[in-house]
This record gives C-alpha cells, sequence and structure tokens, in this order.
C-alpha cells in the first residue's frame, strides 16, 4: 500500500530580482560583514526549520496515516503541464475530425424524400453518395384521416394501369402485334364429353 | 381504356383434373412472370389435393370414408368439413333444390334402364355439428353424401382466394370459373354452346361474357354453366335421362332447360344457382333467378331459344 512520504526540504533561493551588492558597499557604523553573514546564516536556517514539516503522529494501527500537507508547500515542478494537456486534447480532436469527417453531402438534397408524388424507389443523383428516396402509401380506412404533411390520393385517381383481353376483335382494345391471344377461359357443362 | 399499355402477360396451367380440365390463368407484369408460373402450378396440386379428398369416385378419399361408415356420428377432417358446411348453405339458399344427399337416386337414375322410383325415401338429414377443426357429420342411417352439385365451384373460389394477390386470375374447375379482375384488367368468357359440340369442331360460343374489375377495387366473379345435354344417357325406351336429380321425385329433373349459365359474386354460388334453374324449368327458374344473387344469366332451353335475365347485354362482349 503507498504511503505518503514528506520530500527534503528545498535549499533556500536567492532572491532573483534583487540587485547584486558591490563588493565595495559602505556598512553602516558598528555593522561587520561578518555580522550580516551570522544573521544571513541563522535566518536561512530558520527558513528551512519552518519549511520541514513536522514529525507525523504515529497513526493507529486500524487507522489511515495522517495527511501532510506538505504539497501545499511544495512548489509545482511542472506548471504548465495542465497548459500542455489541453493543448494536447484540442490537437486530438482537431485530428479526429479530420479522419472521421460526416458525409455532409448524404444530408445536402432531402427535398425530395417528403414528396409524396416522387416515383417508388426513384434515385437521386448527389455527387459522391446515392440517395433513396421512397414513397410509403397508407390505405385510409373509413373514418381515418391522413397524418400532416401526407398528400392525399383519391382512390378513384387514375393509377397506371394495364388492360388485359382475350382473343377481343380488332378495335375493340389495344394488343401488342408481336404478342400471342391469351388464353380464354369456356364455361360448359361439366361431365363426360360427348 | 385504350390509352394504358399492355404490360401484363398471362400465364396458364392446365391439367386432367375432377372427371375434366383444371386450368388456372393469373395475369402478371413481365417482370413477374416466372414466379406466376410457379403459383399456377402450385394451385393446380393444391386443387388436386383437395379433390382428391372431396371425390366419391375414390375409396380412400374422405368422403368416401364418410359415406362408408356405419355410425350416425362421423368426425370429418377440415377440407371435408368446409365442403360440407357449403353443401348444407346451398341446400338451405335453394330450399332444397340443390340436394346432397341424393347419391343413391342419382345412381339409381345412371344405372337405370328405365325411370323407376329411388330406392331411398325424402326426407332424410344430416347436420355438421362441431368448429371448422373439429367437425362432426351427424346424420340418418344409411345417408350418403354426394358433392358433385357443390364441390367444383367452391374449389374454384378456395384456389382463387390463394392468388388473390396477382391483379387477375382465373381458376377454371372444369366449366365452373372463379375469377378474379383488379381495376383495368378484363376477362373474356366463353359459353359453350351444347348443341354444336357433337359435331367434333370447336363450336362457336353460344355467348362470350366480358368481366372486368371494378374502377377502383378488385372484382371478384364467379361463372358456371349447368345442364343436361353433356351428361346424360339414353333409356331402354329411348328417351334421354340425365343426372340432375330432383329431390321432389328423387328422379331425373323433367325440365326444359338444355343450359344454364350464371355470373354470381362467387363460382359456388354461380354453381348452385345454375343448377337450380336447369332442375326447376323456366317457368320457375326466372322467378328464382331474380330473387337470386345472380348477376346475369342465360338460359338455353330445349326449343333453340335463349333466354335471359334483364340487363345482360352489360355483360357480353
Amino acid at each position: 500500500m503507498p504511503v505518503n512520504r514528506p520530500l527534503p526540504p528545498l535549499p533556500p533561493r536567492p532572491a532573483r530580482n534583487m540587485p547584486a551588492q558591490p563588493a565595495d558597499m559602505q556598512l553602516p557604523d558598528g555593522v561587520s560583514r561578518d555580522m550580516i553573514m551570522a544573521l544571513a546564516r541563522e535566518v536561512a536556517a530558520e527558513m528551512a526549520r519552518s519549511a520541514q514539516p513536522a514529525p507525523a503522529a504515529r497513526p493507529p494501527s486500524d487507522a489511515r496515516p495522517a495527511r501532510t500537507d506538505s504539497r501545499q508547500s511544495k512548489p509545482d515542478a511542472r506548471p504548465m503541464r495542465f497548459v500542455y494537456g489541453a493543448g494536447a486534447v484540442a490537437a486530438m480532436s482537431v485530428m479526429a475530425v479530420g479522419l472521421v469527417q460526416p458525409d455532409f453531402a448524404a444530408t445536402a438534397d432531402q427535398s425530395g424524400a417528403s414528396d409524396p408524388t416522387a416515383e417508388p424507389n426513384a434515385v437521386a443523383q448527389v455527387p459522391a453518395t446515392t440517395v433513396q428516396h421512397v414513397t410509403q402509401y397508407i390505405q385510409l380506412k373509413p373514418g381515418e384521416t391522413a397524418p400532416p404533411g401526407a398528400k392525399v390520393i383519391a382512390a378513384n385517381a387514375p393509377t397506371p394501369r394495364i388492360v388485359v383481353t382475350h382473343n377481343a376483335p380488332s378495335g375493340q382494345a389495344a394488343q401488342p402485334a408481336a404478342r400471342p391471344a391469351a388464353p380464354k377461359p369456356v364455361t360448359r357443362q361439366s361431365g363426360k364429353r360427348p | 381504356m385504350n390509352e394504358h399499355a399492355i404490360d401484363y402477360q398471362t400465364v396458364a396451367h392446365s391439367t386432367p383434373s375432377m372427371g375434366g380440365t383444371l386450368s388456372v390463368f393469373i395475369t402478371a407484369e413481365p417482370e413477374r412472370i416466372v414466379q406466376a408460373q410457379i403459383d399456377a402450378r402450385r394451385t393446380v396440386q393444391r386443387v388436386e389435393t383437395w379433390a382428391a379428398r372431396l371425390t366419391r369416385f375414390n375409396d380412400a378419399s374422405h368422403l368416401s370414408y364418410l359415406n362408408s361408415a356405419a355410425e350416425s356420428r362421423v368426425s370429418v377432417r377440415p377440407t371435408l368439413a368446409a365442403a360440407l358446411h357449403w353443401a348444407k348453405t346451398a341446400q338451405q339458399r335453394t330450399d332444397g333444390v340443390v340436394d346432397s344427399t341424393l347419391l343413391d337416386a342419382r345412381l339409381a337414375a345412371e344405372s337405370a334402364t328405365a325411370l323407376e322410383p329411388s330406392p331411398t325415401p325424402n326426407g332424410w338429414t344430416w347436420q355438421l355439428l362441431g368448429t371448422a377443426r373439429d367437425s362432426i357429420v351427424e346424420r340418418d342411417p344409411g345417408v350418403r353424401i354426394d358433392l358433385d352439385g357443390t364441390a367444383k365451384g367452391w374449389i374454384a373460389d378456395r384456389a382463387a382466394d390463394l392468388l388473390a394477390h396477382w391483379p387477375g386470375v382465373v381458376v377454371d374447375a372444369d366449366g365452373d370459373i372463379a375469377l378474379r379482375a383488379d381495376r383495368g384488367v378484363e376477362w373474356l368468357v366463353d359459353i359453350a354452346d351444347p348443341r354444336l359440340a357433337a359435331e367434333g369442331v370447336e363450336p362457336p360460343p353460344l355467348a362470350t361474357l366480358k368481366l372486368r374489375g371494378g374502377t377502383s377495387w378488385t372484382a371478384s366473379y364467379g361463372v358456371a354453366t349447368s345442364g343436361t345435354s353433356v351428361h346424360h344417357w339414353q333409356l331402354a325406351d329411348g328417351r334421354l335421362t340425365h343426372h340432375l336429380i330432383d329431390r321432389r321425385t328423387r328422379q331425373p329433373a323433367q325440365t326444359d332447360v338444355v343450359q344454364a349459365t350464371v355470373i354470381a359474386p362467387s363460382a359456388r354460388e354461380a354453381e348452385m344457382i345454375a343448377k337450380s334453374a336447369v332442375i326447376l324449368g323456366s317457368h320457375e327458374a326466372l322467378g328464382f333467378l331474380a330473387r337470386s344473387a345472380a348477376l346475369a344469366a342465360i338460359l338455353l332451353l330445349e326449343d333453340n331459344s335463349v333466354v335471359s335475365l334483364p340487363g345482360v347485354e352489360a355483360w357480353l362482349a
């Protein structure tokens, strides 16, 4: 089981923005360079003690170890990592959009799909894709009403239909010239033929 | 209707069946013509299966089993039960003129050399009990059933129902015809002339009927012809007699109607009405036809006159 161990204290850093002192700087009277250096060492030692975490109390055997607050006082070694991570995610998203691009052309022209007069199973050509228009016919029963937007075709509306005639005399009905005459049933008395 | 292109084709499949010829015609679009041929062939096979169950000329048929059973209550299979149900309905709708219990009288007439009293009395009854899947025939002892007068039209209708998805269908059960015509489809049906049939050549028809689909719906028709001039024989005294038994005398009907052709909403109704018209004779037949479900009727009488119901011109080609 992992245990949080406190990191060793960092050495004190010199102030970056302080101007370098000239070597021949004049000291006040009664203050020697040794005194200043001794005071600086004491201040550095005090700062090191305050940065060092307090010794953790021994946790009871059935309790979790006490959480230390050493991280809050630790400076972030990589302060830009969140920025870099966000940038990486954005880059991956851009690449994913480029690889899996939706077929916008397939949905570009859907006006014919809602046209009830369109021919069933007609195919409209769209660049790089094919859209199949299917007209669904619903026969309304007495008392039923058409759904909103549906085009109602009257029952007696003419539709292309074919006439089949059998051995009809010429002039009564159109017959293809090359087609043989269709069989004509005969009703007769059943039973043995004489 | 000449403005429409003729794109339908007709397929036909015929085979000897039921003592005559069974034919199935289907009109179909050219791209479906192969499927139409398959359906026509399958329908013919189905019809032969039904006919084999209902015939009295095969001892293994369901009808023969019923007629040979000694019990008064006999369980029957669904196909026979349905055909019996229609036979009972036809008997009720014709006030008993079409009677399926006249088998013994018919057999006696066919084997006799002279007209003799029937060996079986009148008044025998039978009834169909139960459901379509579990039916029982209850009858007086000795009653035997004959479906010759009702089964062909019933079979033709049933076969046409199997083909209802095609634009045009004709099921010709040896002269008893069931037709279906979609809008724009038209069938022409010849009526055979029995007076010229003996000459051995194809005679001109007595008339040609024109049956077309409705203006916006599929129309169903039945056309049937019955008569005394084909199935007949000569007695010892030289007189001709026939197979249509009058239940009132239990002997071949004394009628002046040589042939009756009827158009009705179904083949089974057309068969029932045509047979009744012949048995009743022209005097009673015209009144019966007017009350019946006949859409049109053409009677050929023994004096060579042709009588029809009013309005028959609309059905002639």
